[in-house]
């Protein structure tokens, strides 16, 4: 008999949580602040938007040099600062006419997730504010983002296609792309934003608050586009596009997009070309509506990398001898390709370099990657957890300790042996690599109620509930004790304050 | 295109004896005259008491006739007289009657006849009412009433004429004698009595007085452009009648929207008179046919109808076809219309000076010129 069985016992377990997989999850990248990087200041055509707005600065110097006509192609508009620019040039005898989505509640949209309930109100706003000045015309798959100046004239010919709607935060913010355009490919543009205005729009806004139905031309047909690739209600030439691409070429994908569909045609390719030991590198946002394919194309061996309202679209091929890419508006989504009203285009050597340029920088530098199927032991910190379509942000911890209180034993001599009934698991919020349960074992004791009976030994009986007890107080009353017990029928107990 | 010329015409009424005929249907008489008809307008008793007695004796005949000569339906010469052959015509006779009358009376130059209506009234009405001046010079009660005086000459002047009267008999009367002394009425809370004359531009017209006795009455003898030309007075010299319909030419500012799209408008002529007929009262002429005073307004007025007809997106070929739907609506003129890329620069200038808003018929024309690739989009 030791000593400890006279004293409260401190014991504890360890549960190892490590080789635990998670299927999927979100992991923080020791990067910089991603806002506080840019890769591409209007060096070239290509570009992606930052804080200072030069993309916004760029689009309004255009349309202050607007001589005839301005053509607007986006889902969504709330940048004052474009449209007071559009509004100035009216006044000038520039005619404006914009191509937009009415965003009806009830529509549903691949961009739903983005549109809050105040861009939705601000571009309804803003778009009775306009009417009657400059022609609106609408329908709720008009998902292209354009702006086209001049596009009659050989001088003043400019456009820019972009990855961003015309609103404030997106053209601010980083995670989109620009490209700007000359002479043909305005031109095209062009040609489908007269082929929408004609064909495709379901209402026009001549007065403030009236959207009245449009009279389509049902004879009009878009020629054929020798540089812009586009998606129609007749025609999916940018799916084709993104198609050939990525089947025509070998080397390293990189593949950015606001959207993707599981079980769709391009991801179903994507995925093939993973299988296929080709190198893809998948640049998104974290968004749950997606997190599903994403997580296929990590399981497949995709790189994944994450940002938080990362929307360019564009796909980059490259290998050390030659590199190809698009910029296009669509997600790659059947909403995108197949129904949408999109526009692409595909960028040739300068404008490639600099399109690499700005993936790579994204490349290495968003904040978060997707990783399936990881022991927990390999990660520490804060991590954006998937699960039930939720991103749940949780904390993988080195150690959790759960205390499981004071356990009494039954006898003396189960001091050492005493454990809790049960090992409780963690909370739904609680990740770690171990857990440490700690408890403390006390002797027996001398129930509360027990009565002090007669007895012919010099030490106490008791008796409660038909037990008899024997009681020491301290060690040297112990041999006695073990020798009265087992004829008495008695246990041993302690007083446990003079233990204390 | 109608002028409704309307007034109160002004009565007076008066307390008169008087001598009449009054038109009455009389077989036996009639019967007379028209024997007398056949016998060259000549008539005997034995004619009449052969043809018409069965026989009877001639003193029975010559009672007749001396009954018709009282009547002035034969002459001395027991010839027809011009009143016998009228109520031949008229298939009645002025049977006559003496008596104190209630008059009613108007010199409204509208009217045809001065006296309008009479209803007699028992003899010794007058009587007493004179003696009653003789006896009441002061009262002023009587005053009030009526007082015994000359009556006018315009009154007296009935003698011996024939009156239709539009009162509640209706009936013709010829004025034998209207004794000179008689009664002016003053009658107050008496129903008013109104004129309106309807003059319609195809030469119809229409006159009738209401109220106090309804009657349709023959027009007086004036024409709808007399009246017409009267009423616009200085703008009479922009009556265009070298043209079918007639218009009246007015400078494109003068009109509003409506009287633009209709080229019809209304005018008000707050005090209408005509020469010979007074005034009457303020009237409104509704749908005048009105046309451009120049050629600067014939081409004004034809690019607001040309605005207005740009219902939808038009693209070259519509917009040729609506200039010259147009251009059918002032014939009379040489109409210079914009072409397209004109009239939306004209708009442009208007509006966006103004910073307003710019109407629907401005992108149907201006959208189809600027999205046109190529201009290989038609209709």
């Amino acid at each position: 008999m030791s000593d400890s069985s006279f004293k409260r016992l401190k014991k504890f377990q360890i549960k190892n949580l490590r080789k635990e997989i998670i299927k999927c999850c979100l992991i923080y990248r020791d990067v910089p602040e991603f806002d506080k990087i840019n890769s591409n200041k209007f060096s070239q055509n290509v570009f992606e938007t930052e804080s200072s707005g030069a993309l916004l600065k760029q689009m309004i110097d255009a349309i202050e040099r607007a001589e005839d006509i301005i053509c607007v192609s986006t889902f969504l508009i709330n940048e004052r600062s474009l449209t007071d620019a559009m509004l100035n040039a009216t006044s000038r005898g520039v005619r404006v006419y914009i191509l937009t989505s009415e965003l009806n509640i009830e529509s549903e949209s691949e961009d739903d997730d983005e549109i809050s309930q105040k861009n939705r109100e601000e571009h309804l706003k803003l778009l009775d504010e306009i009417a009657g000045k400059i022609l609106v015309r609408t329908a709720n798959h008009f998902h292209s983002k354009f702006l086209i100046i001049d596009p009659n004239t050989y001088d003043n010919s400019i456009g820019f296609l972009l990855t961003a709607n015309l609103k404030n935060k997106a053209l601010f913010g980083n995670g989109e792309i620009g490209i700007i355009l000359r002479g043909a490919a305005v031109y095209e543009l062009y040609e489908q934003f007269c082929y929408g205005f004609w064909k495709e729009s379901e209402h026009e806004l001549l007065e403030p608050g009236r959207l009245r139905d449009v009279i389509r031309k049902s004879h009009i047909q878009l020629p054929e586009l020798f540089t812009i690739s586009y998606t129609t209600n007749e025609t999916t030439k940018l799916k084709q596009e993104i198609i050939s691409l990525i089947t025509n070429s070998i080397g390293e994908l990189i593949i950015s997009s606001f959207g993707f569909e599981e079980d769709y045609e391009i991801t179903n390719l994507i995925l093939n070309e993973i299988r296929n030991d080709r190198r893809v590198i998948i640049l998104a946002p974290n968004r749950p509506k997606i997190m599903n394919t994403l997580k296929r194309f990590r399981e497949e061996g995709a790189e994944v990398l994450i940002r938080e309202y990362h929307h360019a679209k564009a796909i980059l091929v490259k290998t050390n001898e030659y590199k190809e890419g698009l910029i296009f508006t669509a997600n790659l989504t059947s909403e995108g390709l197949e129904n949408g009203f999109e526009s692409g285009i595909k960028v040739y050597k300068e404008d490639t370099l600099e399109l690499e340029k700005i993936l790579l920088n994204w490349y290495q530098n968003f904040p978060l990657i997707l990783k399936v199927n990881v022991n927990v032991g390999d990660i520490l910190g804060k991590i954006l957890f998937f699960e039930n379509y939720n991103l749940i942000e949780k904390e993988i911890k080195p150690t959790i300790i759960k205390n499981l209180g004071e356990i009494q034993a039954e006898s003396i001599y189960d001091m050492e042996s005493t454990e809790p009934l049960n090992f409780p698991e963690l909370d739904s919020d609680e990740i770690c690599h171990e857990i440490r349960y700690e408890w403390t074992v006390i002797p027996p004791i001398l129930p509360k109620d027990a009565k002090k009976i007669k007895n012919d030994s010099e030490l106490p009986f008791f008796e409660w509930k038909r037990q008899k007890f024997i009681l020491i107080t301290n060690k040297s009353e112990l041999k006695t004790a073990e020798e009265l017990a087992p004829k008495n029928k008695a246990k041993i107990v302690v007083d446990y304050k003079k233990i204390l | 295109m109608k002028i409704n010329l309307q007034r109160k015409i002004d009565i007076e009424i008066f307390k008169a004896i008087i001598d009449l005929g009054r038109n009455t249907a009389r077989d036996d008489i009639i019967s007379i005259l028209m024997l007398s008809k056949e016998n060259e307008s000549h008539i005997t008793a034995e004619a009449i008491c052969n043809e018409l007695l069965g026989g009877r004796p001639l003193s029975m005949g010559n009672l007749l006739i001396q009954r018709c000569m009282n009547l002035e339906l034969f002459d001395e010469k027991f010839n027809l007289t011009e009143l016998g052959n009228s109520s031949i015509e008229s298939q009645q006779v002025f049977l006559p009657e003496r008596g104190l009358y209630r008059i009613i009376c108007t010199q409204d130059p509208l009217l045809p006849e001065k006296l309008l209506d009479i209803e007699p009234l028992a003899v010794d009405t007058l009587k007493s009412d004179i003696q009653s001046e003789k006896n009441n010079r002061n009262d002023k009660e009587n005053q009030e009433k009526g007082k015994i005086e000359f009556l006018p000459d315009w009154i007296l002047e009935l003698e011996g004429k024939i009156v239709n009267l539009i009162g509640s008999s209706k009936d013709q009367i010829k004025v034998n004698k209207i004794e000179k002394k008689g009664e002016y009425q003053i009658e107050e809370n008496m129903e008013q009595l109104k004129a309106q004359l309807v003059l319609e531009d195809n030469g119809a017209a229409n006159f009738s007085v209401s109220d106090l006795f309804t009657e349709k009455l023959k027009p007086p003898s004036i024409s709808f452009d007399e009246v017409w030309k009267n009423l616009l007075g200085s703008k009479a010299s922009d009556w265009d009648e070298s043209i079918t319909p007639n218009k009246l030419r007015f400078r494109f500012e003068e009109l509003t929207e409506k009287e633009l799209n209709t080229f019809l408008k209304n005018i008000k002529f707050s005090n209408p008179s005509i020469p010979n007929y007074d005034n009457f009262e303020e009237t409104l002429v509704k749908d005048i046919p009105i046309g451009p005073k120049s050629q600067e307004d014939a081409n004004k007025w034809a690019k607001h109808h040309l605005l207005h007809a740009i219902e939808s997106y038009s693209f070259h070929k519509t917009y040729i076809q609506l200039v010259k739907k147009i251009k059918l609506k002032l014939p009379e003129f040489n109409l210079n219309l914009p072409s397209e890329e004109e009239l939306t620069l004209d708009l442009r200038n208007n509006f966006l000076k103004k910073q307003e808003r710019m109407p629907a018929y401005y992108w149907f024309i201006q959208a189809p010129l600027d999205l046109n690739p190529g201009g290989r989009l038609v209709e």
